[in-house]
């Protein structure tokens, strides 16, 4: 206590007496002029090689379309072996590895929350419309003030909406309704499953566009499959396989080895499955919601997918 | 709409990322301003920034909340981060290439440079005078905006020294600031 009071007691006479230099210090900020983004994105290959991480199969996930200026940066190079690898060597649960895919179980993270960053507080929403102070693993959709939903934050922290975000998506990806040209733009042979799961159809298949925004011989094919009934989709993923396209996932949801028409496959937290046929790699995941499909139904659809 | 579901279930696969965008975030200002005094370099705060943040990540699940606040346990990743490139600089004192790299690739108008050098104003130059410690001081209670308490942790010394070294240091810079003000 007495000490407290010691302590607040000199910084209140520093900041009396000396109130223009505490105020120029205060207010001196050097990062303004820093390349930031060049900042995290090195930061961020860094740590993906250390781990041995490769990030190109996210990349159709969410978090990208924030980033998309160097999203090119996200393929960073596999197998940096370093002094900080070691570290990391208690905290892997499980390893399982394919030809070219290969999944790390870590631990979980203890840290349950976090503190909304000052500059968005007030700002964001619940679906209540309560004001979020603290993001959590629960806090599944966040809402600006005029109840837009918000998929993202940049670098800065400014909101990124659901539609700013699909707009994006849109600029980057092309979407191609038609099943039979799919192969026009893969440099590999796509094959549709023969089962899908009882009100599931084909509703489009998406391409990343290359710099000069086109789409040919891509080595990677996304496609959706819907449920119109029950809203509900599954995401299936074909690659060309090659050093290029090879991933490994680090998560904390559970990883197990089960099989696919007799040959290894990796199944993460129940909801999703990777395997590897044909010289192709193949990512199946549905959607993590109570009555999606699950471990059953994706290893059925993964067996249908035959040449 | 109907690809949320699946998403979110990426999401969860990548909360790694996730977690290292919200640090990044977070803390990025501080973390390169706490740098920037002490080295006063961009491409060198730049550089260490990225280092600090790589240590941050790798190391985060060594992190144990009762055993020391969050920020205390990142700046002191910072401070040795920090002391690290100056103890290699004195054992390597050449530049490095990526350095060299860097400056050329930033080529500036003359003007340009001009002003960038006026910019590096007198309290950066009245800084430079202050001892090792001192610009410590300076840092984390400017750059990291931390309290005394954890800047007492972080460097070693007690709170109250922090009170007092804090009171010695500004008298010093308003005198070399007066002494050299117009």
């Amino acid at each position: 206590m007495h000490k407290d009071y010691l302590k607040s007691e000199v910084d209140q006479v520093i900041d009396e007496d000396f109130s223009d230099l505490i105020k120029q210090l205060e207010t001196k900020d050097f990062s303004g002029k820093s390349d930031k983004q060049k900042v995290f994105y090195k930061t961020l290959k860094n740590i993906n090689e250390r781990q041995g991480v490769k990030k190109m199969k996210v990349i159709d996930s969410v978090k990208k379309v924030g980033f998309v200026a160097a999203s090119v940066v996200l393929v960073a190079t596999i197998g940096m072996q370093t002094t900080f690898a070691q570290d990391l060597v208690d905290k892997i649960i499980t390893k399982i590895t394919l030809k070219h895919v290969s999944a790390v179980q870590y631990e979980a993270s203890n840290v349950k929350e976090r503190p909304v960053p000052e500059t968005l507080k007030g700002k964001i929403f619940d679906k209540e419309g309560n004001k979020v102070e603290v993001f959590t693993e629960d806090l599944k959709e966040i809402y600006t003030a005029d109840g837009e939903r918000i998929e993202n934050f940049d670098l800065d922290w400014n909101i990124i909406t659901v539609a700013q975000a699909e707009k994006l998506r849109q600029e980057s990806h092309l979407i191609v309704k038609d099943e039979k040209q799919l192969n026009d733009y893969t440099c590999f042979n796509v094959i549709l499953p023969a089962y899908l799961p009882e009100g599931y159809v084909f509703d489009r298949a998406e391409f990343y566009k290359d710099e000069n925004g086109v789409v040919k011989d891509s080595k990677y094919i996304g496609l959706y499959f819907t449920n119109k009934e029950t809203d509900r989709s599954i995401y299936m993923q074909q690659r060309f396989a090659d050093e290029e396209t090879a991933t490994e996932l680090g998560t904390d949801a559970q990883v197990e080895k089960v099989k696919v028409n007799g040959e290894d496959a990796i199944l993460t937290g129940n909801r999703s499955l990777d395997w590897e046929a044909y010289g192709n790699i193949y990512y199946l995941a549905a959607g993590k919601t109570q009555g999606g499909v699950g471990k059953e139904e994706l290893i059925k659809i993964a067996e249908s997918v035959k040449q | 709409m109907e690809e949320i579901a699946v998403k979110s279930y990426l999401d969860k696969e990548s909360i790694r990322e996730q977690e290292f965008a919200y640090i990044f975030k977070t803390y990025y200002k501080r973390v390169y301003n706490t740098i920037y005094y002490r080295v006063q370099c961009q491409y060198v705060s730049e550089d260490l920034t990225s280092q600090v943040f790589e240590k941050v990540m790798l190391k985060l699940h060594t992190y144990k909340e009762e055993k020391a606040h969050f920020e205390v346990w990142l700046f002191v990743i910072v401070r040795n981060t920090v002391n690290d490139y100056f103890r290699s600089q004195k054992k390597h004192p050449w530049i490095s290439l990526e350095h060299i790299l860097h400056l050329k690739s930033s080529n500036k108008e003359p003007e340009a440079i001009i002003l960038h050098r006026e910019e590096q104003d007198k309290l950066l130059e009245a800084i430079k005078i202050l001892t090792l410690e001192e610009k410590n001081l300076i840092a984390y209670k400017f750059g990291a905006e931390i309290k005394n308490k954890e800047i007492a942790q972080i460097l070693g010394i007690s709170e109250s020294n922090v009170g007092v070294k804090l009171y010695r240091i500004m008298k010093k810079l308003k005198v070399k600031l007066e002494g050299e003000g117009p």
